[in-house]
């Protein structure tokens, strides 16, 4: 028999017999995944807005009357979870909204309060930067529907006054009021009825439980690398060189190895979406998990293969750049760890910063956490298949080329 | 039978070996002894096959080595001063992977060389959980497949206890009684003792030691 063969061979029984500790490093990992799921479900399922909204807020005159009913405004839950006030001078408020600090200015006359108070209304200025993002938006829409609160709050007060006098009832004034304030309470002013309710979901058409899903299965297929260590970390150098003597070209050497780091991470992916889909299935969420029949199982198994050919090709490269296990796990951590996070694998990119976003569009993670959601979707584009098969190619080169280069 | 002419090598800039040339005939021994990194290993894995010179010719019973790699391949067995092992495999794996032919292996393990080495033993244990002397005898198995005219030994006996020293050097003297030819690199007195031609290396040239001087001539260098 060919000596490649033979090797590929013993590779392949070398594989088989570190099956039982890469499932029990793979259990580790699913353990702090878990914990890691767990955390972030009970920050997506909390009701509490996703983003903080800056304001910069310019009192044009000191009022201790302002002050008071702006820590009064400040201080209310529903203000203080989506909402941070800022007062700064007029200069350095717009010099916040044009870089981007701000979402708004709002620019407080002298005497607002007492405006309020004797229904002169000074009016309160809003500032929103040319391109608002989705915090001014935001703020925007909040504004507006609080105006119109304020107007129809005042067009009934003035109503019950003029109404009380025409028909010589001013003595009732206070109870007319009271009864005005419970019928707005009650039903006018549902806050609900001022906005325009809209789902939306920041992972596009998957719902946050699928996205996260399909994000913790990519993270888990790049950890599960680090268990792959025994299979996938280069030969020592001088085994290196006896078998190039033997005529083992680095190009059989690399393609053995990549084979069996593929056959485990195949192993263990598929290990893994079948517990996953039994845990949904016996806790009684069995919804939770992608159909794979019909239709959907030849979207499921292209998905499947470019994920797994992509991450596994990474994962060697790690392997061969590094030249040695321990170095090679170590990178591996980190690079999935912080490519997860450019690429929205942690928290949506929506809610990350733009340059972070920017960065995350061009890494592999961000086509692998899409290729993984199709399997929910059933689509599986061609952009993103064939830039993942771009990367494998780059990636397989790549692994090459530092194989060659080892001493 | 091993024929090397003006052989050099170097790494980057720094000049390795410096025209180096030698014969050996059949069943010889021959030992190189040196100061560390006199260019000693390079020279050898020269011989080998597994690294390349930057000029000089390597021939093996009038064959161009440095022409047909293959000729490296059938002609020598080389032992690295590191085992080249796989150590998740068990002995009879790694052995497999050298003696390519089931058969032959079975039968050097219970007649043959493999047998002599007493590999047959462990022969199932993984090479983990193996010390470095039976390593050692497992890369001396390895190097002797094919049972090649020519072992190259890199320090062999280097980090090994005194009984492991003393089965190497039977073994050697096995081959060299069934007209192998050895060439060894070694500080042991013991496998110097084997030696029919000892050379000193220095400043990346090959300098023969007289036998009558041997021991003081090696008191003078070191």
């Amino acid at each position: 028999m060919n000596r490649t063969f033979i090797l590929w061979r013993l590779e392949g029984k070398h594989t088989i017999k570190m099956l039982p500790a890469m499932f029990a490093d793979a259990l580790f990992l699913l353990g702090i995944l878990g914990m890691v799921a767990l955390g972030a479900a009970k920050l997506f399922l909390r009701d509490i807005p996703a983003v903080q909204i800056t304001v910069a807020l310019v009192e044009e005159d000191e009022n201790p009357l302002t002050d008071m009913a702006l820590n009064y405004v400040q201080g209310m839950e529903s203000i203080s979870e989506s909402c941070r006030f800022l007062q700064v001078s007029k200069q350095e408020g717009f010099t916040m909204l044009q870089e981007g600090r701000a979402a708004a200015v709002v620019l407080l006359p002298g005497g607002v309060i007492e405006g309020i108070l004797t229904g002169s209304n000074v009016p309160v200025q809003v500032y929103f930067p040319e391109n608002a993002g989705i915090e001014s938006a935001l703020l925007k829409e909040l504004t507006d529907a609080g105006v119109r609160m304020l107007r129809i709050a005042q067009a009934q007060i003035y109503g019950i006054y003029d109404t009380a006098e025409e028909y010589g009832a001013l003595e009732r004034l206070s109870v007319l009021e009271t009864e005005v304030d419970r019928y707005n309470l009650a039903f006018a002013l549902d806050r609900l009825a001022l906005f325009r309710e809209r789902e939306i979901s920041a992972p596009g058409e998957l719902s946050m439980i699928e996205y996260a899903a399909a994000s913790g299965g990519i993270f888990f297929l790049l950890l599960l690398g680090m268990a792959c260590y025994p299979m996938m970390q280069p030969y020592s150098a001088v085994m290196r060189k006896q078998l190039a003597r033997e005529g083992i070209s680095v190009c059989a050497q690399c393609f053995g190895k990549w084979l069996c780091g593929l056959c485990c991470m195949g192993t263990g992916g598929f290990c893994f979406g079948l517990s996953v889909k039994g845990l949904t299935a016996l806790s009684g969420y069995a919804y939770l998990f992608p159909k794979v029949h019909g239709e959907r199982l030849a979207v499921v198994l292209m998905s499947g293969t470019v994920i797994l050919l992509c991450v596994t090709t990474f994962v060697f490269l790690i392997f061969q750049a590094a030249g040695n296990g321990t170095a090679a796990i170590l990178a591996l951590f980190f690079l999935a760890s912080v490519m997860m996070y450019f690429s929205g694998g942690f928290l949506p990119s929506v809610f990350l910063p733009d340059i972070v976003r920017r960065i995350g569009e061009i890494l592999p993670t961000t086509y692998l956490i899409e290729a993984a959601g199709s399997m929910y979707t059933g689509t599986l584009s061609a952009k993103t298949a064939g830039v993942l098969l771009l990367y494998t190619a780059g990636f397989g080169i790549a692994s090459l080329a530092a194989g060659r280069r080892m001493p | 039978m091993i024929e090397i002419n003006n052989l050099t090598a170097a790494y980057g800039k720094k000049q390795v070996l410096k025209g180096i040339s030698l014969e050996s005939e059949r069943g010889e021994c021959i030992g190189i002894v040196g100061p560390n990194g006199c260019g000693k290993s390079t020279f050898l894995s020269i011989m080998a096959g597994v690294l390349k010179p930057a000029s000089g010719s390597v021939y093996y019973y009038g064959k161009d080595a440095l022409k047909n790699p293959i000729v490296f391949q059938k002609m020598t067995g080389y032992v690295p001063q590191e085992n080249p092992l796989i150590p998740e495999l068990s002995v009879y794996d790694n052995l497999r992977l050298w003696y390519p032919d089931r058969t032959e292996l079975k039968k050097e393990l219970q007649e043959g060389f493999l047998q002599l080495l007493g590999i047959g033993e462990f022969v199932k244990k993984p090479v983990r959980k193996l010390s470095g002397g039976m390593k050692k005898r497992v890369s001396i198995g390895i190097a002797l497949a094919g049972m090649p005219p020519v072992l190259i030994l890199d320090e062999p006996s280097a980090a090994l206890d005194l009984v492991c020293k003393e089965d190497i050097k039977r073994y050697l003297q096995i081959y060299l009684e069934k007209k192998g030819t050895v060439v060894i690199t070694t500080h042991e007195e013991s496998e110097l003792s084997l030696c029919d031609r000892l050379y000193v290396m220095k400043d990346g040239r090959l300098f023969p030691v007289n036998r009558e001087l041997r021991g003081t001539a090696l008191t003078a260098k070191f």
